[in-house]
């Protein structure tokens, strides 16, 4: 079974280590998926596209989703000093590698492209919050 | 108070221009607003070109709160302050804390969104020695002006500390002024009766469609609760255009006043602004997660680029930028029946000898650039190399061969 998420990198960005990317696998459910974000503290936020879905935490990151595509876009808080961004980056695609998980059923234990399997290594579902 | 500003907006739809409170609404991305502000600072000089941010602040917000101001039932001063700190945080500019009475005190600003962005943006790099936030100062004097009946001019407001010089805050001085003020501004009535009838242009079904639903999106996004907006990849402003519009013609007339050989040299970097603008603030919603969704992922197309660009100016409320005609590669031809600039100068001065729309140049030039000279299917960065980079060699000249402020019945560019 394929990964839930690609792999991290850097998006189509204005600044530095601000915007980060990755897909969302077309075997997760969309619906699924924000459920299982917002699990994980995000709530659905400001502006009204359809189809678009913006996730606020409360550490001030974001998660941006377009179901139709998959895109999954990371979108740090801009006060991030320039230090912490690299690390926030990647914790916060684990937090959203491991919603996407559980939105998948939780069962799969097949490693992701990031060579971690679901539900393991921090895959758990009590992984560290985002921002930590 | 999102909803105080969007309850006293109003569209005018066939010229898509945005007004609140009656005064010119326009949004403008970090990247613009720093390179504006320094290019009235490169025309005139530091301390002058605080001068003349600060007084285009006082000016423009002052009109503007006055107005939001007296749309509510009454209130009390220290209700009108916090009125018009939560009106700054929603526009994205960032918190005020005032400590204020009649006679001065101070404020406190958090995050602002010039100070804050020039840190981000420059503060590795270079050192400033001088504050980033003349439009908040500016607005911190109206505001206590507003808030306490007081006459126009009574009181004047420096900003003392900064965060873009390494201050923990920034810092601001509210004295009494002597000077007697004006708070002049274009407003929605003063538009109205002199803008030309508007017209459509090529694939104008597929623009309108885009900036209608671009539109509804920025209008319903607010500052969070350090009140910034971060949208786009980039940090968005509601803003005055009346600010822009006083610093660049005031800036533009002290050069040919003082130093009438330079003048040339000043439009070119106004136009340069206008470059900034469309590069960086059209090219980040292009490649936006908000774009995708409610347009389409960017094939790279530059028919697709173009078209986007003018729906993204229409709904930042620059004007109803239509397209004449397109040659790939070679000619790009807009016209608008008036630009936020154009409107503004024929208000404001005599009719002139040429045009005056310089954002309208520098965007148009760069919506070439994106088109051409970016490759979307590399999923770019959108960095300030590469702007740098781009911006040598350009292979296209940009002329605006007609403009309302000329007397012309709209205002039209020319690329090639």
């Amino acid at each position: 079974m394929s990964a839930p998420i690609s792999p991290l990198h850097k998006d189509v960005a204005c600044r530095k280590n601000l915007l980060w990317g990755t897909e969302l696998d077309h075997s997760v459910s969309a619906e699924h998926f924000i459920e299982a974000l917002e699990l994980r503290g995000f709530t659905i936020g400001h502006g009204a596209i359809p189809g678009l879905a913006i996730l606020d935490h409360e550490s001030g990151h974001r998660v941006v989703f377009i179901a139709r595509t998959g895109r999954i876009q990371l979108r740090l808080d801009a006060l991030t000093t320039h230090e912490q961004r690299i690390p926030a980056a990647e914790q916060l695609y684990e937090t959203v590698r491991l919603a996407a998980c559980g939105a998948r059923g939780q069962a799969d234990a097949s490693p992701d492209a990031t060579g971690q399997p679901c539900g393991s290594e921090g895959g758990n579902m009590d992984a560290p919050p985002v921002g930590e | 108070m999102l909803s105080l500003i969007n309850d006293n907006r109003t569209l005018l739809e066939q010229h898509d221009f945005s007004f609140v409170a009656s005064s010119p609404a326009v949004y403008h991305c970090h990247h613009f607003n720093l390179f504006f502000d320094q290019t009235v600072d490169d025309a005139l000089g530091v301390e002058r070109g605080i001068d003349v941010r600060t007084q285009a602040a006082y000016e423009s917000s002052s009109q503007y709160l006055n107005a939001l101001i007296s749309s509510m039932p009454p209130t009390t001063p220290e209700e009108r302050l916090e009125i018009a700190s939560s009106v700054f945080s929603s526009m994205g500019h960032g918190k005020l804390d005032f400590q204020v009475t009649p006679t001065g005190g101070k404020a406190i600003g958090h995050n602002l969104h010039y100070g804050f962005s020039w840190r981000e943006k420059y503060g590795a790099h270079i050192k400033r020695h001088h504050p980033a936030d003349a439009f908040a100062a500016g607005f911190i004097a109206a505001a206590t002006e507003a808030a306490f009946g007081l006459p126009l001019g009574s009181v004047e407001c420096a900003e003392s500390s900064c965060i873009a010089m390494n201050g923990e805050h920034c810092v601001f001085e509210v004295h009494q002024s002597g000077q007697t003020n004006s708070a002049f501004g274009v407003t929605k009535e003063d538009i109205l009766g002199t803008i030309p009838k508007s017209f459509k242009g090529l694939h104008e079904d597929h623009i309108a469609k885009v900036a209608a639903g671009l539109r509804d999106f920025v209008t319903s996004v607010s500052g969070d609760k350090r009140g910034l907006v971060e949208a786009f990849g980039v940090l968005v402003t509601q803003h005055l255009a009346n600010y822009y519009n006083h610093c660049a013609n005031r800036a533009l007339d002290i050069i040919a006043e003082e130093k009438p050989e330079a003048i040339e040299v000043a439009k070119e970097l106004f136009r340069e602004c206008g470059h900034q603008c469309g590069f960086h603030t059209f090219g980040g919603i292009l490649a936006s997660p908000e774009w995708e969704a409610l347009v389409a992922p960017l094939t790279g197309d530059p028919l697709e680029i173009i078209t986007g660009s003018l729906a993204i100016s229409r709904a930042l409320g620059f004007g109803h930028w239509s397209l004449e005609a397109y040659e790939p590669e070679k000619t790009l031809v807009l016209r608008s029946p008036a630009t936020y600039e154009s409107v503004y100068r024929k208000a404001a001065y005599p009719l002139g000898e040429s045009g005056c729309c310089y954002l309208y140049q520098g965007a148009a030039l760069a919506m070439m650039q994106l088109a051409h000279r970016v490759n979307w299917t590399e999923k770019p960065t959108l960095s300030n190399s590469l702007y740098l980079e781009l911006r040598q060699g350009v292979p296209w000249t940009v002329e605006e061969s007609h403009c309302v402020a000329a007397g012309n019945s709209m205002c039209r560019v020319v690329i090639e």
